[in-house]
């Protein structure tokens, strides 16, 4: 099947064929949502080569699901595979004992390179320290708060899927969600943070 | 924390809302906020290394 067609697939369509035997599908499924999903885990573990780690031990739990005819969720692809990478960071966590540590390790993007190559050094310069301030932000946020505005944001979850993955009500993953807004802000304004030019 | 109602008069929000169905729920504040963060928030989007999407389409392959 050509890669045009396989983009106009839904998710349910390619997980069907996939499980017909075209591993096409299953390519194309990662290329949809591995930014999403690879994301969600890096904000939560903050080690691109964990991220990368736990982004694969989540794929190889999709595919052997899949493969074994335990796959019972259609329709909602990225929500089972976010509770996967979600369940997975957990597991990490618990055998560490400990809460993730600020890596110093940053992934090399070159395709960032390319995209900003006509940005003035300065104007680099003010655009990177203003993500990795609010990156560090976002690390700053109550472990239960950061991770619904990360399911939220990068994986699109509804506040229904999302919990259900933390097992808490609706209304309480919507509290999480705005008490993280709202101490986003403040330390923003506390930071003296402008995100309105980067 | 007292919730409040998008007003259906502010048109500027409805659209915001429209385009950030993200947001829905959350309360005017908020969603204000969010929206005004959201492009910097996808601005930290990483991928993973090809390399890693190899290994996995291969144990595909293999199992």
């Amino acid at each position: 099947m050509s890669a045009i067609k396989l983009q106009s697939q839904s998710d349910q369509d390619l997980v069907h064929q996939y499980l017909l035997g075209q591993e096409s599908s299953l390519e194309e499924l990662i290329r949809r949502h591995k930014s999403k999903i690879y994301t969600s885990i890096y904000l939560l573990v903050k080690d691109s080569y964990l991220a990368e780690d736990i982004f694969q031990d989540t794929f190889i739990k999709v595919i052997n699901t899949l493969k074994a005819g335990k796959y019972n969720e259609e329709g909602k692809f990225l929500p089972w595979v976010i509770r996967i990478a979600h369940n997975l960071v957990i597991d990490h966590f618990r055998k560490e004992k400990r809460t993730p540590v600020v890596t110093t390790v940053e992934g090399f993007d070159i395709f960032e390179v390319i995209k900003f190559y006509d940005e003035s050094t300065e104007d680099r310069i003010i655009r990177e320290q203003t993500h990795k301030d609010l990156r560090e932000l976002i690390h700053l946020l109550p472990p239960e708060q950061k991770e619904v505005l990360i399911m939220r944001h990068y994986g699109e979850l509804s506040f229904k899927e999302i919990s259900d993955i933390t097992e808490v009500s609706i209304n309480t993953a919507l509290g999480r969600m705005r008490y993280a807004l709202n101490n986003l802000r403040k330390m923003m304004i506390s930071k003296e943070l402008s995100l309105k030019n980067t | 924390m007292i919730e409040t109602s998008t007003p259906t008069t502010n048109s500027l929000q409805n659209n915001m809302v429209q385009n950030n169905p993200i947001t829905e729920d959350i309360g005017e504040d908020e969603q204000l906020f969010y929206a005004s963060i959201k492009k910097n928030l996808d601005a930290l989007a990483r991928n993973p290394g090809q390399e890693i999407i190899a290994k996995i389409l291969n144990y595909s392959k293999s199992v």
